[in-house]
């Protein structure tokens, strides 16, 4: 027998290989590629296990065989008996090659994955062309390891598309309708719908806002061209309730390239948007009617001051004090709201906005002896980023004794900023400095707790990370990604 | 073997109701001269009428006790009951056929497999018996139609003569099979760059039609046109190399207007065709050697299924092909196909064009 192999082996193991591609799952892998193996070596029988190994040994999984199951095992009788059954027993044990009298059997190494057999009768395979055989069984190694590992990311984004606590459906476009063809468990679950009764359902029998098909399927045209990404969309459940969700949609394509339908998410955004509203008339409330009754109120205690005797001017002025303050919290909270608002991201000289900052500090507290180093830094922040280091700078100047001295220092290495705001007074109280640090409400008892909670809220709004620091006067630090690398 | 040549269809019918009568009958093959064939309506009463299994077709020509024969019928009886499926929809693409086979075939029996030639999706069910049955059992038969290349019933069931599908029985009895072409290589490897099912778009990037029309006219010293490539082509198939078996031969006959080449069945893409030139002395030896390869028992019940390409191309000399399969009498029964279908027990089931097989059996 010939060790090497003639122009015709070549040529046949060439068209075996052109067998052998991932396919849409394991056994068509597999399958399409054994098919092709049987016809071009006119072996009568073959197969692959993917190779298990245990602590106790080897087992040998099955994925296909050709013919099917039961004709295999007439043809190739006992193979599990053929298989190393430990990593040990026999190193290096493939091929494997067993003489029968009717039937001779070839085990070999698809490796990192398992084993291939193949079954022939008449005369038996070549060494040369078994010797390269393990190059085209190399190459279906590969294609079913792939087609495992394409299949393990399948499940998981499954498991993912199942139990996300968001509503997802998918849609397919079919004669000018959006269907739906598949959704997870939380879109029936908020709907209330069986998974039956809205797949094959068009996605516009959801909406309460009287869209109609036409509109729905323009918005997904929309969505293939890009131009539709995110919408507020009120759908209704199945009892009739109306949920306000933000609808993301993207395309689905095809092998071909060809958009066919869209991923969907919903969030459910009903309760958020109770809450917005809640907080709306609250913030009118504050706004105007607790404000105006507290200039009222101050404008009153004045005419009353002036007519006060020892025994009741005390009272008059705690009244007074208090309505003071209450004004100043009211007055700190719309603050806080309007600077809220201006949430547009831009490069902020960080150097420049301190430096404008501390002179307008200097101005205001003569007494307090401020200075500032800085390495020159850009960071990308909302517009409202300087009323936050205001407040800290201001909260340094006013709580710090009599000669407050307030060190303000830029440091930068190659992707962050940090700023960081020194004081010699006591530090800040711990009642107001824990539940920012917590980010949990409290009870306000002046204005200058809304200080800090405005500059944790905008510098986290800018991306930033605010921290403290009281053990030596106070030490307010907030970190940044810099934009000027 | 139990058969008979009948001469025209009332005899076809005659015999079909007198086999059926017969209770030591328990199956009836039917191979029909397309010349002579009955058509649907005159046969499909009879057929639906039979309590007896039956299964066959029509062929360009059959063969009985030796001779070719372009007109008439042969019916043969068998006294083990066969189990027959028909498949339909044969050019159903979505179709894999499994629903339509039985659960089992007799290990160590013989399956005949009879298909409409001009169906579409005659490889992927050759795919899925051997897919499902393997090796279980040995497998014979052909491609059922007209030279006429029009797609019309021509398939024996019980349901009538049946078109685009296939009539699939297997019966308990054991056979040997020979397959042989006698072709030999005369040039490639070429390339199959550019394939669609059945036809040979280019091969090594060259209109198929062209590169072959070079080939066979250097060979033959005439120029190949459209007008003679029927008749020259015949001379000249194509063949697919596999190892330890016979090539698979592919034989072209129509020229496509793109400059392709159609076959009767599929050319991979991607794989290498030889191009292939036939000799008399060596087809003949070749049929000789698939019976010697079938007759392990120097049995005269034989088999034959030829393809009717060959008698085109062999003319006179097809007789001593005949004479060359089955002894002193030639094969049995058997027909000149569209296509064979075999497997020798040992290896893979193909379906071949241009080739002998040679089935003998001593138990029918």
């Amino acid at each position: 027998m010939s060790d090497s192999l003639s122009p015709t082996e070549i040529q046949v193991l060439y068209e075996i290989s052109l067998g052998i591609e991932p396919a849409s799952n394991m056994k068509t892998t597999a399958q399409t590629a054994l098919s092709k193996y049987l016809q071009k070596l006119n072996c009568s029988a073959a197969a692959v296990f993917e190779t298990q190994k245990r602590q106790d040994g080897i087992e040998y999984d099955l994925v296909t065989t050709v013919p099917d199951a039961s004709a295999f095992e007439r043809t190739a009788g006992d193979i599990q008996s053929l298989l190393p059954d430990h990593p040990d027993s026999a190193p290096d044990p493939f091929p494997i090659v067993s003489e029968g009298r009717e039937t001779n059997r070839y085990v070999m190494e698809l490796p990192a994955f398992g084993v291939i057999v193949l079954c022939k009768r008449g005369l038996p395979i070549s060494n040369a062309v078994l010797r390269s055989i393990s190059e085209l069984n190399s190459k279906l190694a590969t294609a079913c390891s792939r087609v495992r590992i394409q299949k393990e990311y399948e499940t998981q984004y499954e498991e993912l598309f199942e139990n996300a606590p968001v509503m997802f459906a998918s849609t397919r476009a079919e004669n000018g309708k959006l269907l739906i063809e598949d959704c997870n468990r939380q879109f029936v679950k908020t709907l209330g719908y069986e998974p039956e009764t809205v797949i094959g359902s068009p996605i516009s029998m959801l909406c309460a806002d009287n869209e109609d098909e036409t509109a729905d399927y323009q918005k997904y045209e929309m969505a293939l061209n890009g131009e539709f990404e995110t919408t507020e969309r009120i759908i209704e459940t199945q009892d009739g309730r109306k949920i306000t969700t933000i609808l993301t949609a993207t395309p689905r394509w095809d092998r071909g390239g060809n958009a066919f339908g869209t991923h969907s998410l919903f969030i459910n955004v009903t309760e958020l948007k109770r809450r917005n509203q809640q907080l709306s008339v609250l913030n009118r409330i504050l706004r105007h009617n607790l404000r105006n009754d507290l200039t009222v109120i101050k404008g009153a205690l004045d005419l009353a001051a002036g007519d006060a005797n020892e025994r009741t001017s005390p009272h008059l002025e705690n009244a007074n004090r208090r309505t003071e303050s209450l004004q100043s919290i009211a007055d700190g909270a719309q603050n806080v709201r309007e600077i809220l608002e201006k949430r547009d991201h831009s490069n902020e000289n960080v150097v420049s906005m301190l430096e404008s900052l501390v002179a307008r500090a200097e101005k205001r507290y003569p007494e307090a002896n401020i200075e500032l180093s800085a390495q020159p830094a850009s960071i990308y922040a909302v517009e409202a980023i300087k009323y936050g280091f205001w407040e800290l700078i201001e909260n340094a100047c006013m709580h710090t004794g009599e000669e407050p001295t307030v060190e303000i220092r830029v440091q930068t290495d190659h992707e962050t900023v940090i700023v960081e705001i020194a004081d010699n007074g006591p530090g800040l109280p711990e009642d107001e400095v824990q539940p920012v640090v917590d980010g949990k409400e409290t009870q306000l008892n002046h204005s200058s707790g809304l200080g800090l909670w405005l500059a944790k809220w905008v510098i986290e709004l800018s991306g930033g990370e605010l921290t403290f620091d009281s053990n030596n006067g106070a030490v307010v630090r907030a970190r940044f990604y810099r934009t000027d690398r | 073997m139990d058969a008979k040549h009948v001469q025209n269809t009332d005899r076809l019918l005659d015999s079909l109701r007198s086999f059926d009568t017969d209770e030591s009958v328990q199956g009836i093959g039917v191979f029909a001269a397309e010349q002579t064939a009955p058509n649907s309506s005159e046969i499909d009463p009879v057929l639906r009428n039979l309590s007896t299994p039956v299964f066959g077709g029509i062929f360009p020509e059959i063969i009985y006790r030796g001779k070719k024969f372009d007109t008439g019928a042969i019916l043969f009886m068998i006294e083990v009951t066969p189990t027959v499926s028909v498949i339909s929809g044969l050019s159903d693409s979505s179709s894999d056929f499994s629903d339509q086979l039985p659960g089992k075939v007799p290990t160590g029996g013989t399956a005949f497999i009879f298909v409409d030639a001009f169906a579409s999706r005659v490889e992927a069910l050759i795919s899925r018996l051997f897919n499902t049955y393997g090796v279980d059992c040995n497998y014979l038969g052909g491609g059922a139609g007209s030279l006429s290349m029009k797609q019309q019933p021509c398939l024996f069931t019980n349901q009538g003569l049946v078109m685009d599908g296939a009539v699939f029985a297997t019966v308990d009895i054991e056979t040997s099979i020979g397959v042989k072409h006698g072709w030999q290589k005369i040039d490639g490897p070429f390339q199959v760059t550019g394939a669609t099912d059945r036809k040979i778009e280019t091969l090594d990037e060259t209109p198929a039609f062209e590169l072959y029309r070079e080939i066979i006219s250097e060979d033959i010293e005439l120029e190949i046109n459209c007008e003679n490539f029927f008749e020259m082509a015949k001379r000249y198939p194509f063949g697919i190399s596999r190892l330890d078996g016979e090539d698979i031969v592919r034989d072209p006959y129509e020229v496509t207007n793109d400059g392709g080449l159609r076959c009767f069945g599929e050319v991979p893409e991607g794989e290498f065709v030889h191009v292939l030139k036939g000799d008399p002395d060596a087809l003949i030896s070749a049929a000789k050697a698939a019976y010697t390869a079938a007759n392990i028992d120097d049995s005269d019940d034989v088999f034959f299924f030829d393809c009717i390409s060959r008698v085109l191309y062999l003319e006179d000399a097809f007789d001593q092909e005949l004479e060359a399969v089955g002894g002193n009498t030639g094969p049995a029964i058997g027909a000149l196909t569209l296509g064979e279908i075999a497997n020798d027990g040992q290896g893979h089931l193909d379906y071949y064009n241009k080739t002998a097989v040679a089935a003998v059996t001593d138990d029918l």
